[in-house]
């Protein structure tokens, strides 16, 4: 706020080097030799490191799923030429050792490292060096990639399938079968990626044997562990601290290769090396995430209920499959949510996993879900159509009412408010201008269901929109959604997925009386030192600002199995820390009746009735106060006693103020809706979101304010990815959205007021009920869009089978529906649908 | 070639060797450690280096040091110089959540201040377009736009008293 | 993230810039929100300058002015955010005005000049196509005192084309006013508000006269047409351009006839 906050760009040591990488400007290629005899000679060139300088070290998948195929990657795709380079080199590899060897294969993969000076210096010094390379075929896309005959991104991995499985659950064929209406539903998912405002980075410094390494991360634990793997530096000497980050979102999960590289270039020069990515370095060589390829069928009854869903999920994996997240985690997680909020028993899953000459994938919110789920809506809404019931009562009849709901794949629905979220949902906008919505006018607050009134925003209603203009059609969508958010190796188990979850946390009171609690998972923006500070200061009966929480370096927090992911911190850190407080609590009560007791004694006092029982049974902490005693004690009088009063030492066996909790929390769902209303504009293909309503269901609200904050911070990226972010390979395989002018985040002026709720369904299973939040925005928000869109030209014969909806892309799909030539064939997708749509309107 | 260029920075004047390309964000940052002002893009698209010039809004990253030679800087280091109350807007931005990460807020204090100080009475609108420029991907905007409105109501009721 | 290194001169008379600019490997530096960006870019093909000719010390060309025979004079260095608030050009050029409202944001147009977006001769930028409608005519210095005028259309070559000589600058652009009863709108169209335009489209409406209509984004340099009873205006001249940039085109082109009146 003051400025004051301290990033990896902001870190300086002394002599410190700047690291820029020179990256591969082709798909695929050979490389014939490095020549930095110009880079060197550049003034402030420190050094330029390939392959050859540095120790083979790929980066592992450590996704353990039979039939996964790896394809390590290497810290830098290997030279066949050594190069002398300024500094002193590690043993390196031989030429040609290692799977990458000579080969790059994306746009963007990281050949050679300049370590200069100065950051100007390095990068005239990237342009220097010469690269020879030898271009070779290449394919982008996972269907071209499994053709017969298409170039092989890796020589051991055929027909470039990394994985290939198919999933059944309950009887998928006998719902078909008895389907009154099948929907097909393809969807060509974007590839887009999490860009936080700050880019990835870090700092190695060489620390006696070891090495302390600054860096913009998710999981200073988890960079640690990879760390230690590829370098063989013990894990206890490398010491991971995160600064202040900006954003992350996912993308900060994995351990990048540019990060090995640049610890291993600062154990090879023996100086600080630091690495500052750049946003067009970013957007086009940092891994990207989401890019499925869908087909979808819908089995559905005459009476509008869901029979059964199948699908092929088709990951487009990018190159290489690598550490933490997985080329698998899209196309795999998405299996596992196909049947949603629903009551749908059967399911059919085809997964696949295909390599291709692009960047890798990474994690990035609503990892898997976000593009299975909007292809499932956008079926639904097309089911409503032809059947002709309301696309909310359609909804309603179909989703979970009943807890435990155990869903079709092996999830354990454990609470939630699935009917009333999707009806507050569609009360917060106005759809009385919108086709399809049977109830249309918006419905008061008095109608709502009991649990939504007391919902802060539910009261406003929905603000009435004007009538669309001429030219312009109007659409509402609405979608129900289910959000895993608990994980712990239960929720894991149920996702199929082998992610372990658990983390302790340690939980002190300092000589002085302030609580310190220190945990692995530092926060990029989520709020962390509140929310979790307060459930400490709650569980604890001290005030907040008491409470300091410690999450930034490895070498002062508890080892986390997985670091800040996956909705993850409110369940595993908020429920250690709480049950964590409430052993510190009875802690500091024994402590506070021995010094009673001891001043009863000293007094000759007989002790108070209280004291009786077991050990401070009577006394109570509130805000830092110990009450019910024949006084009151402060946190800090009580600190001082257990550390240095040898009296209370004699009567307390361990007097000491620290505990540490271990904490693996079960499975639990949270759940919600959101609604949109857009008006796209049939002159321009333009889309404006005009209204967009979320419900948010997330068991015991820790913090409103931050649920807000998270909840309006994924809806926003979601509806990036409906409208607007797309990597976009070109045929000559660059990426074209590869600067913030051609890549579009959402400005403030493409955002609406967003109206948000709550519901409350409390879980049964986790530590007061919490359940994880903030990511279902960013699975659901497509959806709501895309359905919106879908419905405003459902009567044009437009429909959604591609993302983002770019004005190019709505114009085009105007135009083939408007061709008579396609008019006959269109209706392809409704098999045994009849439904006649309405006449479209004359362009006005 | 390094050329001698004057500064004022928040109030302090300083006189700096940069060269030609070195941007005001690099000078700011690297000579002058002002690492208040943060570049996300480098090439002018998202604002978050957004620092104002003479009483204006420009975006330190598409500005050389030298364009800036002889001018007046203010960052949001200067808004509420340490241990001073936080400015209104700062404020205003505390109470309505208006971060997250915080990677933006530095570029979103300073168009927003110009915003209020040329229109006062900015509509949601105008705020909206007034901050355009400048990216965010934690918020969602949500927060920055009640803050923006927040600190401007609260001028208008000081104005009034 | 750095900018690639070139030298750096800031002349304080249009001589010494005109000879400056002759040199090899020479580029004017206006506002440096076009150049600026290229440069931290370092992309292949991006701009390699040797030499950056900074115009801001160059005195008497941060004015607008209305010239006696009544055309308004836009000096070379004029923010446009100076433009887009000057009373001037509100009363003469309303068109101007609008349009620069939609150039970049505040913070850019506080540093970008009018002058120096016309000469980056971007196909789809307001400015441009502005200048065309109004018909604009560019005041040219060159080397040892020279001076001549230009129409912005013989100006703009194609994209980050000028008809201009080793050695000349744009000093000032003229437009032509307002005329009694006129109307005039810009309308654009941007995937997302606020960034360059696929189309843009500036109308000018006299009563008694062929509405005039110029297209910015429909060819490499802003294309006037004239109205067609049908179509609002003739659209044949977009054929074979993208169905997209037409469809849109002719969308904003019926709009900005609307906003005229028409």
């Amino acid at each position: 706020m003051r400025g004051l906050a301290r990033h990896v760009a902001d870190l300086v040591r002394p002599r410190q080097l700047e690291a820029v990488f020179v990256r591969s400007p082709h798909p695929a290629a050979r490389i014939g030799g490095i020549d930095a005899a110009a880079a060197l000679a550049l003034p402030g060139v420190a050094a330029v490191l390939t392959a050859d300088d540095l120790p083979h070290t790929p980066l592992l998948d450590s996704v353990r799923i039979d039939g996964l195929l790896k394809t390590p990657q290497p810290a830098l795709a290997g030279g066949l030429v050594a190069v002398a380079a300024g500094g002193a080199a590690a043993g390196g590899a031989a030429a040609g050792e290692g799977l990458a060897a000579g080969v790059v294969r994306f746009v963007g993969e990281p050949v050679a490292l300049v370590l200069a000076s100065t950051r100007a210096a390095a990068e005239d010094a990237a342009e220097l060096v010469a690269v020879d390379w030898q271009p070779t075929p290449f394919v982008l896309e996972p269907g071209a990639a499994r053709a017969p005959g298409a170039p092989l991104v890796h020589e051991h991995v055929p027909g470039n399938l990394l994985f290939a499985q198919a999933k059944s659950y309950g009887d998928p064929d006998g719902a078909f079968a008895a389907a009154d209406l099948v929907i097909e539903q393809p969807l060509i998912g974007n590839r887009y990626l999490a860009a936080p405002l700050e880019g990835r980075g870090c700092l190695a410094e060489p620390a006696g044997d070891g090495l302390t390494v600054w860096a913009s991360t998710m999981g200073p634990h988890l960079l640690r562990r990879r760390l230690a793997q590829t370098t063989g530096i013990a894990e206890q000497l490398l010491r991971v601290i995160a600064p202040d980050v900006g954003g992350a979102f996912g993308l900060k999960i994995p351990a990048a290769p540019e990060e090995i590289a640049v610890a291993l270039a600062a154990r090879a020069v023996g100086r600080p090396v630091r690495w500052v990515e750049g946003r067009r370095e970013q957007l086009v060589a940092a891994p990207h995430a989401k890019d499925q390829r869908i087909a979808l069928s819908l089995a559905v009854s005459g009476s509008g209920e869901l029979l059964g869903v199948r699908a092929t999920l088709t990951g487009n994996a990018g190159a290489y499959s690598f550490n933490s997240a997985s080329a698998l985690i899209e196309p795999y997680l998405g299996a596992g949510l196909l049947p949603g909020p629903y009551r749908i028993e059967h399911v059919g899953a085809e997964i696949f996993s295909v390599l291709t000459h692009t960047s890798p994938m990474s994690p990035y919110r609503g990892v898997g879900w976000t593009q299975p789920h909007t292809a499932r809506e956008l079926a639904l809404d097309r089911a409503a159509r032809a059947l002709g019931i309301d696309p909310a009562e359609l909804r309603r009849r179909n989703l979970v009412t009943s807890f435990p709901h155990r869903s079709a794949t092996g999830m354990e629905y454990d609470s939630g408010s699935y009917v009333e979220s999707l009806e507050s949902a569609v009360g917060l906008v106005d759809a009385s201008d919108a086709p399809h919505f049977a109830q249309g006018e918006p419905r008061s607050a008095q109608d709502a269901p009991a649990s939504a009134r007391d919902a802060p925003h539910f009261a406003q209603a929905a603000p009435r929109l004007d009538p669309p203009a001429p030219g312009i059609r109007r659409g509402v969508g609405v979608t129900s959604y289910v959000e895993p958010a608990g994980w712990g190796s239960d929720g894991a188990l149920q996702s199929e997925w082998s992610f372990a979850s658990h983390d302790s946390v340690r939980l002190q009171v300092d000589p002085t009386g302030g609580v310190v609690a220190a945990i692995g998972t530092p926060s990029q923006g989520q709020g962390h030192a509140t929310t979790l500070a307060q459930v400490v200061a709650d569980e604890l009966g001290v005030r907040v600002e008491d409470v300091a929480l410690i999450a930034d370096d490895t070498n002062a927090t508890p080892v986390s199995t997985a670091g800040t992911r996956a909705s993850r911190v409110a369940t595993v850190i908020g429920g250690a820390l709480a049950l964590a407080a409430r052993r510190l609590r009875a802690r500091l009560l024994e402590v506070a009746a021995a010094v009673l007791e001891a001043e009863a004694a000293g007094r000759g006092d007989a002790p108070a009735p209280g004291d009786a029982g077991p050990r401070g049974g009577a006394l109570s902490l509130i805000d830092g106060l110990v009450h019910g005693g024949a006084r009151e004690l402060t946190l800090r009088e009580l600190a001082e006693a257990a550390h240095f009063d040898p009296a209370l030492r004699a009567r307390l066996p361990e007097p000491d103020l620290l505990v540490t909790q271990f904490h693996d929390p079960p499975a639990t769902y949270s759940n919600g809706a959101i609604a949109a209303v857009v008006d796209v504009d049939l002159g321009t293909g333009g889309v404006t979101v005009r209204q967009l309503a979320v419900v948010e269901d997330c068991g015991t609200v820790l913090n409103p304010t931050v649920v807000d904050g998270q909840a309006a911070g994924a809806v926003v990226q979601g509806l990036g990815g409906a409208l607007l972010e797309d990597v976009d390979y070109g045929a000559d395989g660059r990426p074209r959205g590869d600067s913030f002018g051609s890549y579009l985040l959402p400005r403030i002026t493409d955002v609406p007021e967003l109206a948000i709720a709550h519901h409350s369904s409390p879980s049964p299973l986790t530590v007061n009920g919490v359940k994880g939040m903030g990511e279902s925005g960013a699975i659901a928000a497509p959806a709501a869009i895309a359905c919106a869109v879908a419905a405003a030209l459902a009567a044009d014969g437009f429909t959604v089978d591609r993302l983002p909806l770019t004005p190019a892309r709505v114009v085009e799909g105007l135009t083939r529906a408007a061709a008579p030539a396609n008019a006959a064939a269109a209706p392809a997708s409704a098999a045994r649908a009849a439904a006649a749509p309405p006449p479209p309107e004359p362009l006005q | 070639m390094m050329l001698p260029i004057t500064l004022t920075v928040d109030g302090a004047r300083t006189t700096v060797e940069v060269e030609p390309r070195e941007t005001l964000a690099d000078v700011l940052r690297d000579r002058l450690g002002v690492y208040g002002v943060r570049v996300a893009c480098g090439e002018g698209h998202c604002g978050a280096c957004t620092i104002q010039l003479d009483g204006a809004t420009a975006r330190a990253c598409t500005l050389l040091a030298v364009q800036a030679d002889g001018g007046a800087i203010r960052t949001v280091e200067g808004m509420a110089p340490t241990g001073a109350p936080l400015h209104p807007l700062q404020a205003a931005f505390v109470a309505e959540h208006a971060l997250q990460c915080g990677f933006c807020t530095a570029g979103m204090l300073m168009s927003a201040e110009e915003l209020l100080r040329e229109r006062p009475q900015a509509s949601d609108d105008e705020i909206r377009a007034g901050l355009a420029g400048n990216l965010c991907r934690c918020t969602g905007y949500q927060g920055i736009v009640r803050a923006v409105r927040r600190a401007r109501d609260e001028a208008n009721e000081g104005e009034a008293r | 993230m750095t900018l690639p290194p070139f030298e750096y001169a800031r002349p304080h008379a249009l001589d010494e810039a005109a000879a400056l600019l002759a040199t090899d490997g020479a580029r004017a530096l206006a506002g440096g929100q076009s150049l600026v960006p290229a440069l931290a870019a370092r992309q292949p093909g991006g701009p390699r300058p040797r030499l950056l000719v900074d115009l801001a010390r160059l005195p008497g060309l941060d004015t607008i002015a209305l010239d006696p025979d009544g055309r308004l004079r836009i000096g070379a260095l004029v923010r446009q955010r100076a433009a887009e608030r000057s009373p001037l050009v509100a009363r003469h050029a309303p068109l101007l005005a609008q349009a620069l409202a939609q150039v970049g944001h505040p913070s850019t147009r506080n540093r970008g000049t009018v002058v120096g977006s016309l000469a980056h001769a971007e196909p789809a930028a307001e400015v441009p196509a502005v200048a065309v409608a109004l018909g604009g005519v560019a005041v040219i210095a060159g080397p040892a005192g020279a001076r001549r005028e230009l129409p912005v259309t013989d100006l703009l070559q194609g994209p980050q084309r000028l008809a201009l000589d080793p050695g000349e600058l744009i000093a000032e652009l003229l437009l032509d006013p307002l005329v009694p009863g006129e109307r005039q709108a810009w309308l654009e169209f941007a995937p997302r508000r606020f960034d360059l335009p696929l189309v843009g489209v500036a109308a000018r409406v006299v009563p008694g006269r062929e509405p005039r209509l110029t297209l910015a984004g429909v060819a490499p340099t802003p294309m006037s047409v004239t109205q067609h009873p049908a179509e609002g205006c003739d659209m044949t001249l977009l054929e074979g351009l993208d169905p997209h940039r037409t469809r849109i085109a002719r969308t904003l082109t019926r709009r900005a006839l609307e906003a005229c009146g028409r």
